[in-house]
């Protein structure tokens, strides 16, 4: 909101310069610019309704500086006729009316306004339109009521009704737009037709035009939520729909209604009949809130004197009076909206006192049961940059391009139903798609090695409320992992191996055995699957449809699910005593005898003789591999090694069918 | 001194004199043991001479046999000194042969670098864990229930933001915040607690500085006599420890509904200090920058969760982590940490 402190300077006596007018303003909470000399930029909190007039934050000066806004009566010079037998007002809806009045003022002239007028119109940011909607504008903006004129000749029979709209009343507001209103629109109208849609806008079929003579002045109270719901379903934002939605101070309807009445006759030559409508069921009474010092202090961490509270309380114009120890405070009908509870005053006397008088204190944090941090990400995420990949974060929407890029089925995927753009509209089912478009997005700004990975959730369809959320680590790797091309090679499936091996063995396990993978995102033959995921070439259609210049290698695993797994515990073993033996043999494979074969029947055969067994050189289709033997006793002897040895490679032989060379 | 002897002495001096000869040639190791070993070994020639003093007479014997001990001893330290001056050659010659450009690049895989936003939460998140806050987790689509109504913000309410609110569908959001967590701890959980939540936060707003997906770090203590003073206590520690123990931290009051009183925590520009400058582009010269917010923990709230606000105290805050890496990283688009072009990450 547009403040011009000139303007403010006539509702509050104020000594400090506009920057620190400025400052002070800000420290009391409402957020301010100095956007010109004499102007500021006031951000009103959602739960400040007061605030939303200049009178409201000439309010908060006074009680920030200790001073008192300046206030007087407006006095109108009515006619002898009367506004109660001119104009008819029915209320239809009083939970969504609580209050209408009304004046009337004939014979005006519909002209321009003042300058005075006009320059502080301008200055708070609304434009000048004519002497009659600029003073109410103007009243608005000083004391936060909108009001509306009529021209009472466009109201049938000068009789106001507020009801609901009909379903699809189609109505042309003062903004040149038509709208289509349902029944949850309250609408001002007349026996015939709407003539506003209620504390939002005008409409074009009664407005005052210079033809006008005779102004029905409205001044009422609207709810709050309706009006913001209907200002936000039918995208019809106004000045009056800001304050109506935060709600207004009662008494301001009446003195809005008197003043501006006052002030037409003034500016437009005319004459205001006497009295008002006044349609409302009853007054609302100030409410009254019980203070206690005790808990002042026990939310603050500070002792405020009760003299300090009762001084502050009334600078921002409540009402206190002492019972026991404790404080009676009165809630002026401006501050009804946001002053519900002890709690609210509580912060009210913070504010006024400062924030800066709060002496910053250490709690006691040293209690028990709390969970000490398993910082397993850390570590993956630790892992991996260790083995050449950098850390990204994507998007968590993707879109479906995206997917069909990378050939991941839309089915049993989230969406959101209020896209921000096209590119973000599916909650990830994989981090995949993402990372390979980091890789592609990379590579076409001529970066060649690309080794990246993610830790993020996905998210899949639960049959629950809220989807299935899974924690995933996962990675994309092309090109070279080296520092410096002198030392040659590629990342390949055994790299990518080699960075998952890692991982496990960081969160104290074994990569578990592998089988060939049936992932659409890897290559059959060249990846592999285990339970918590796969590792290994991606598939070629998608190396093409990212048109990836060198092979590329990803990964994805369940994140959960390897934490999960995951052993913290650690147990000493023995150091051997006695010294090992070892013996190597060569063998060609069959297709089907996997290196992880030949390990664990080894192991199996072993019968704690084996310490350990291992491929120590490959050439071909051949592999030589080394055991060590070890008794943990003892020092083995040549005939055992030799006998164990021999019963092992026979039974390499009859059941992997792998021949010795 | 019989002819005999003379004989053998001159002998003795030519062998010696030989010896030196071949031992100031020899090239490598192999030759000069070959020369040690014609001379001085089993069979060799001053061996020989040694062996031949039989044949002289008593008198002659020692001065013979000295005169050849005199020999061998000249020959073996000559022997030994061209070894250690071959063995000083041979290693320089080593040396030169193996001589490389130390100037070229080492060799190895080079190093990953963790995400800045990551390497900024991580930070953020072991302040509080040194200062006792354990850490407790969220769902990033969420319960509207969570999302706004557990957190004092009722439905059709102006500070219910529901334009910048992704929905998934009828009473489920993408969370606009990390809040929620509050909510869930607390009803699962009695106080004492001190939490941290952080996580991935989404919001409808795209530009330099609004990203549809971000990160905040939820905090928040209950206890019995928790204070405003304490929360001033805790983020100010928070703060100093970020950005540096010397910066001037302010609290302005807020609102947020969730919390009574509410707080924003401004920490002073980075550039040009709490005076701030004119055209300064990171504070708009007013000296201050906004980094959080904060508050005492509202009474709702805590009924909301079955709570007694008469006994508990407690307040809560969040930090935008982007908003930090920004500030601490000098990074004035946020889109940058998205976009993840490898040439920005491994500037971290």
């Amino acid at each position: 909101m547009k403040v011009p402190i000139e303007w403010l300077k006539e509702l509050v006596p104020i000594k400090a310069t506009a920057e620190k007018l400025a400052e002070l303003i800000a420290l009391g909470g409402l957020e301010t610019n100095l956007i010109a000399e004499d102007i500021l930029e006031v951000d009103i909190l959602p739960n400040r309704a007061d605030c939303w007039s200049l009178r409201g934050i000439a309010r908060e000066v006074a009680a920030l500086t200790k001073v008192k806004v300046k206030a007087d009566k407006p006095k109108v010079k009515e006619t002898a006729e009367k506004t109660k037998k001119f104009v008819q007002v029915d209320i239809l809806e009083p939970t969504l009316c609580s209050r209408y009045m009304a004046r009337v003022i004939k014979n005006v002239k519909i002209g321009d306004s003042p300058e005075w007028l006009k320059r502080r119109l301008e200055k708070a940011g609304v434009r000048s339109i004519n002497n009659v909607v600029d003073v109410t504008n103007y009243l608005m903006l000083e004391i936060g009521q909108p009001m509306h004129a009529f021209d009472a000749s466009l109201v049938k029979d000068r009789h106001i009704v507020v009801r609901r709209a009909e379903p699809k009343e189609k109505v042309l507001a003062l903004d040149g737009k038509e709208y289509e209103l349902d029944s949850e629109v309250l609408v001002i109208a007349d026996p015939d037709k709407a003539i506003a849609i209620a504390g939002i806008m005008g409409l074009a079929n009664s407005e005052v035009r210079p033809t006008t003579t005779t102004i029905i002045l409205e001044s009422a109270s609207f709810d709050p939520v309706s009006v913001h719901e209907n200002s936000r379903k039918l995208r019809l934002r106004s000045e009056s729909s800001v304050r109506f939605a935060h709600g207004l101070d009662w008494l301001g309807v009446e003195e809005a209604l008197d003043r501006g009445a006052a002030l037409i006759a003034e500016l437009a030559g005319g004459e205001v009949f006497s009295g008002s409508v006044d349609a409302k069921k009853k007054d609302p009474t100030p409410k009254n809130i019980l203070l206690r010092p005790a808990r002042v202090e026990k939310v603050l961490g500070e002792h405020l004197a009760v003299g300090t509270m009762t001084s502050i309380l009334k600078g921002l114009g409540f009402g206190v009076k002492t019972k026991g120890n404790d404080l009676m405070v009165e809630i002026p009908l401006f501050r009804a909206m946001d002053v519900e509870r002890e709690a609210d005053l509580i912060e009210e006397l913070a504010r006024i006192n400062g924030y800066d008088k709060i002496k910053p204190t250490m709690p006691d944090t040293s209690f028990a049961g709390k969970k000490a941090p398993v910082e397993d990400f850390l570590k993956l995420r630790q892992v991996l940059t260790g083995c050449g990949l950098n850390e990204v974060q994507s998007y968590t929407l993707v879109c479906e391009k995206d997917l069909e890029l990378s050939t991941f089925p839309l089915a049993g995927t989230i969406q959101t139903v209020n896209p921000l753009n096209s590119d973000q509209v599916i909650l990830r089912p994989s981090l995949l798609p993402g990372l390979l478009k980091i890789a592609q997005y990379n590579q076409n700004r001529q970066i060649e090695n690309v080794l990246i990975f993610e830790i993020g959730k996905t998210f899949k369809q639960s049959g629950e409320k809220l989807p299935h959320e899974n924690w995933r680590i996962t990675g994309v790797l092309m090109a070279s992992p080296f520092q410096s091309l002198l030392d040659k090679g590629t990342v390949d499936y055994f790299f990518v191996k080699g960075a998952m091996e890692s991982l496990f063995s960081a969160l104290g396990l074994n990569l578990p055995e592998q089988k060939e993978s049936s992932s659409s995102f890897t290559q059959y033959g060249s990846a592999a699957e285990i339970p918590a995921g796969f590792f290994g070439a991606l598939n070629p259609n998608l190396q093409r449809n990212y048109d990836f210049k060198k092979p590329v290698f990803v990964f994805d695993l369940d994140l959960d699910l390897l934490v999960a797994q995951a052993r913290h515990d650690r147990h000493y073993q023995q150091l051997p005593k006695f010294p090992y033996v070892t013996r190597d043999i060569s063998l060609t494979m069959p297709d089907d005898a996997a290196n992880q074969n030949v390990i664990s029947l080894v192991k199996e055969l072993g019968g704690g003789l084996v310490e350990a067994v291992f491929p120590f050189d490959k050439y071909k289709e051949s592999v030589a591999y080394r055991i060590i033997y070890r008794h943990q006793e003892r020092t083995l002897t040549e005939e055992e090694v030799n006998q164990k040895h021999q019963s092992i490679v026979d039974a390499l032989v009859s059941r992997l069918h792998v021949k010795l060379r | 001194m019989s002819q005999v002897s003379r004989d053998n002495m001159e002998k003795i001096k030519q062998l010696q004199d030989e010896a030196l000869g071949l031992i100031r040639q020899a090239k490598d190791l192999a030759e000069l043991d070959s020369v040690r070993i014609r001379f001085l070994g089993k069979k060799g020639e001053l061996t020989e001479v040694l062996k031949s003093l039989g044949s002289l007479s008593p008198e002659e014997r020692p001065k013979v046999g000295a005169l050849v001990n005199e020999a061998k001893v000249v020959v073996e330290v000559a022997l030994n000194d061209q070894k250690v001056s071959l063995l000083a050659q041979a290693q320089k010659q080593k040396i030169a042969a193996e001589k490389i450009d130390i100037t070229l690049p080492g060799k190895g895989i080079k190093l990953g670098k963790l995400h800045p936003l990551t390497q900024t939460m991580e930070q953020a998140k072991d302040i509080f864990l040194r200062l006792g806050f354990e850490i407790a987790e969220g769902p990033e689509v969420e319960l509207e229930y969570y999302n706004f109504d557990g957190l004092n913000i009722p439905a059709h309410h102006p500070s219910r933001d529901v334009d910048s609110t992704f929905v998934i569908k009828d009473e489920v959001v993408m969370r606009t915040h990390t809040s929620p967590v509050q909510v869930r701890v607390m009803e699962k959980r009695q106080p004492p607690l001190a939490i941290i939540a952080p996580g991935r936060v989404f919001r409808r707003d795209y530009d330099a500085t609004h990203s549809p997906v971000f990160q905040q770090l939820e905090g928040f203590l209950v206890n019995k006599n928790i204070t405003f003073g304490d929360l001033k206590g805790v983020l100010t520690e928070f703060l100093r420890q970020m950005f540096g123990s010397e910066k001037k931290v302010r609290f302005r009051p807020s609102f947020f509904p969730f919390t009574e009183p509410s707080a924003e925590v401004d920490v002073e520009c980075l550039k040009c200090g709490s005076e701030g400058q004119k055209g300064c582009n990171i504070c708009k010269g007013t000296g201050w920058l906004e980094i959080l917010g904060s508050g005492m923990i509202d009474p709702n709230v805590f009924k909301a969760v079955g709570y007694d606000p008469e006994k508990y105290t407690g307040f809560a805050f969040g930090v935008g982590i982007e908003r930090i890496a920004m500030l601490k990283y000098g990074i004035d688009d946020i889109r940058l940490f998205y976009e993840n072009d490898l040439r920005f990450l491994e500037q971290f």
